[in-house]
């Protein structure tokens, strides 16, 4: 026993809170105590690769509380001095290092993981919202779509004149003979007063009247609706729902819940726009179909054309107005951002779509007539009634 | 002899707090860090490792006290709530509006019944959030626990709730003992119960004088605010509102608002301190009673000084404004009489497996 120092110690056998005198000796590979107050007791062994703290040891600390995992309901209490640095040279589980780790090695895994996985989405090496939406049912598709589309419509009235309906019906009947049969499209004019096509899950797709107001030729109107049939094929309403509530469930269990779930749903959907990847899916779409109907694609594009330079026109305007009055304007092409008017806002990726359209006329020859005669596209004109005179188009010079 | 257990009627208990709040600063550093590195996840370890040290810092006749929960149980506590808790009930939020349209009577009504329910889910995750607290609570390898069922906790907190709404808060001491008795006397450490025996009336006495500047704070408060609001709409319905003259109503308003909050913080302090030391007197254990002695003044100041420690340091030092009001009740508290600690037993309560979650808590159990 020579040269090897005892310590005192209080130790609790975990089945009562009673405490009990002990003398404890650290051997080679074992801390053994003994019972003060029965002196006849076999001491008890605790081996140094069973030993742990309930928390952090540091070499200055003046007392020490230890457990093992033989019977982790144990308790030994050490109160002396330079106790710590004896025991931390031998049980190196009981540092503040091994705490740290021990804490963080759960949070910086997931964290990794989590990282890992948003790559491979963002390299659109996986994609699981898509893969999600290809297995929705349909009658979900169609609850949810109808869902969205009631949100947006709310009480505006859809559009419906009997001479209008017939030449709409006309123009979707031979673009629904280049789509697969699989679809099953609803596709209806709401009477907005902004520019705007949406598809909504469920193969439903809403076009505003104002929109056809502007078009100039019902080849325009067409191409818009192909475009918007491009994303309902590939179904990416249905992904860009799964994604937003995916991502807001993300974002809660990152933020441990600190954000309102309800406004940040709205959030997501307000502000998800279809990536430039589905924009050029839909495109892809809208030009096969455009080319399988021997529908001409340059109008689509002069269309996109004319609405760009309308909204730069208006934008300058707005700036003025601005100043002027206190209040900007919303534009036709850039709604009414309050209002949520926005929502799916198509005009976004125009540019590409421009010249990806004027690519297709370069490929293709087109020799079939317009898809509507005259009469029938003054009748689709007028399908919502004939308002807002100021905001007609010009006639193509 | 070397055992506690010797005299009958058991040993006193001396409790004292052994950090400096300042101990916390490193820590508030290191765990903002850590969130940063982790995509904000380790705040479920950063709070368990904030606990640990508290804990720690608690003696009980100089040996600590150990908080054993793990960071890994408050993220799956978590992960049950948003998962089968509140994902559900937004897609029903949403499914509903979806449905029936978002201003229909259906949706409205629907809403509603969701909205009281979640306030019935706050009582069951205030209890169970107790609970797992108590039973990661060790002193000497044995732990608390909280017996008793958190519905039963919840619909009491639920309509008594309904009746201090009803009586304009006058209910509300009334109701805080009534949920202080289910609560105090289902905790246990180990077998050994504690019991409450406090009555709403002592401190109703202490509770009027601020109830009513409560309901003068506020009649007066509508009186100065209903002509600022006059003038703020029809300025706004004026077309061309003048923002120097829109801001110094503005303004005026935070200013009364502020001075009201001020007045009730003040108002408040004074029952507050109060039905903290009923409480304490009032909770027996063993051979014993606690006695606690906080005073208004270092209630208010605490608050205060910890609202702006947190707010200047960005949330950063909450740690820090955790560990001084620990420090501030735990030297504030003691114990009157012994606790007979051979009697007391390891306990028998099932630990959970989750952890408080995300409110506070709903444990597997409760569903």
């Amino acid at each position: 026993m020579d040269g090897i120092k005892n310590w005192s110690g209080q130790w609790s056998d975990g089945q009562t809170a009673n405490a009990h005198h002990v003398e404890i000796e650290l051997q080679e590979d074992n801390l053994v105590f003994r019972r003060l107050d029965q002196p006849g007791t076999v001491p008890q062994l605790w081996p140094y690769d069973d030993i742990r703290s309930p928390n952090p040891t540091h070499s200055h600390d003046s007392t020490v509380l230890l457990s093992c995992l033989t019977d982790p309901k144990q308790r030994l209490f050490i109160d002396e001095p330079h106790f710590a640095k004896h025991i931390l040279a031998r049980v190196p589980t009981i540092t503040a290092g091994s705490h740290q780790w021990s804490l963080l090695k759960w949070p910086l895994g997931i964290a990794v993981c989590v990282l890992l996985f948003w790559g491979l989405t963002y390299l659109n090496i996986i994609s699981p919202a898509n893969s999600l939406a290809q297995i929705l049912p349909d009658t979900t598709r169609v609850t949810l779509g109808k869902g969205v589309v009631n949100t947006i419509v709310r009480d505006k009235k859809v559009c419906n004149t009997a001479q209008g309906t017939a030449a709409f019906d006309k123009l979707l009947s031979r673009l629904y003979n280049a789509t697969p049969q699989s679809m099953n499209f609803d596709i209806k004019v709401v009477d907005f007063d902004f520019v705007n096509a949406f598809a909504a899950p469920g193969d439903q797709i809403i076009v505003s009247g104002e929109l056809i107001r502007q078009a100039d030729s019902a080849d325009e109107v067409a191409g818009v609706i192909a475009h918007e049939m491009g994303h309902s094929i590939e179904r990416h309403p249905e992904s860009g729902i799964i994604r937003a509530l995916g991502l807001l469930t993300v974002m809660q269990i990152f933020t441990a819940g600190e954000s309102s779930t309800f406004g940040e749903i709205a959030f997501y959907l307000v502000q998800s726009g279809y990536s430039r990847a589905a924009e050029q899916e839909a495109d892809d779409h809208a030009g096969v179909i455009l080319n399988k109907t021997s529908i001409d694609t340059r109008p689509l594009a002069g269309f996109f054309k004319r609405l760009l330079n309308k909204k730069s026109v208006k934008k300058k305007d707005d700036k003025t107005n601005t100043e002027g009055e206190g209040s900007p304007q919303p534009t036709a092409t850039a709604p009414d951002r309050s209002e949520g008017k926005d929502i799916f806002s198509w005009i976004s990726s125009h540019p590409a779509t421009i010249k990806r359209m004027e690519a297709f006329n370069r490929s293709t020859k087109v020799t079939s007539p317009p898809i509507l005669n005259d009469a029938e596209w003054r009748a689709l004109k007028l399908i919502c009634g004939e308002k807002n005179k100021s905001k007609k188009p010009k006639k193509p010079s | 002899m070397d055992t506690e257990t010797n005299s009958l009627a058991g040993q006193p208990l001396d409790i004292a707090w052994t950090a400096k709040a300042s101990n916390f600063i490193g820590l508030g550093f290191k765990i903002f860090f850590l969130k940063i590195i982790t995509l904000f996840l380790y705040n479920f370890w950063g709070k368990t490792e904030v606990r640990k040290k508290l804990w720690s810092n608690i003696r009980i006749n100089n040996q600590p006290l150990e908080y054993t929960g793990t960071g890994m149980e408050l993220f799956l506590g978590f992960l049950f709530v948003t998962f089968l808790v509140f994902t559900p009930a937004v897609l029903l939020l949403v499914g509903l509006q979806f449905m029936f349209g978002p201003e229909s009577m259906e949706a409205i009504i629907g809403i509603a019944v969701i909205y009281l329910f979640f306030l019935f889910l706050i009582g069951i995750a205030i209890y169970n959030a107790h609970r797992y607290r108590l039973s990661r609570t060790q002193w000497r390898g044995i732990r608390g626990a909280l017996k008793g069922s958190s519905w039963a906790y919840a619909w009491t907190a639920f309509w008594t709730t309904l009746v201090a709404i009803a009586t304009l808060g006058l209910a509300v001491p009334w109701q805080s003992i009534k949920l202080q008795k289910i609560m105090t006397d289902n905790t246990h450490f180990g077998e050994m119960p504690m019991r409450f025996t406090g009555s709403w009336k002592p401190l109703f006495k202490a509770y009027i004088l601020p109830w009513i500047a409560m309901l003068a704070g506020m009649g007066l408060l509508v009186l100065l605010l209903l002509p600022l609001f006059g003038q703020l709409t029809s300025l706004a319905e004026s077309g061309l509102p003048d923002p120097k003259k829109m801001m110094t109503i503005q303004f005026t308003m935070l200013g009364y608002y502020l001075v009201f909050a001020l007045f009730m913080a003040v108002a408040y302090a004074w029952y507050q301190s109060k039905y903290y030391n009923y409480i304490a007197e009032n909770t027996h254990f063993s051979n014993g009673s606690f006695a606690l002695s906080t005073r208004p003044g270092g209630l208010m100041w605490l608050t205060l000084s910890n609202f702006l420690i947190v707010i200047l340091s960005l949330s950063i030092l909450t740690p820090v404004a955790i560990a001084r009001v620990f420090g501030y009740f735990v030297d504030n508290l003691s114990f009157n009489g012994t606790v007979d600690v051979a009697a007391i037993e390891q306990s028998a309560e099932a630990l959970s497996k989750t952890g408080e979650g995300l409110a506070e808590g709903f444990d597997v159990s409760s569903f």
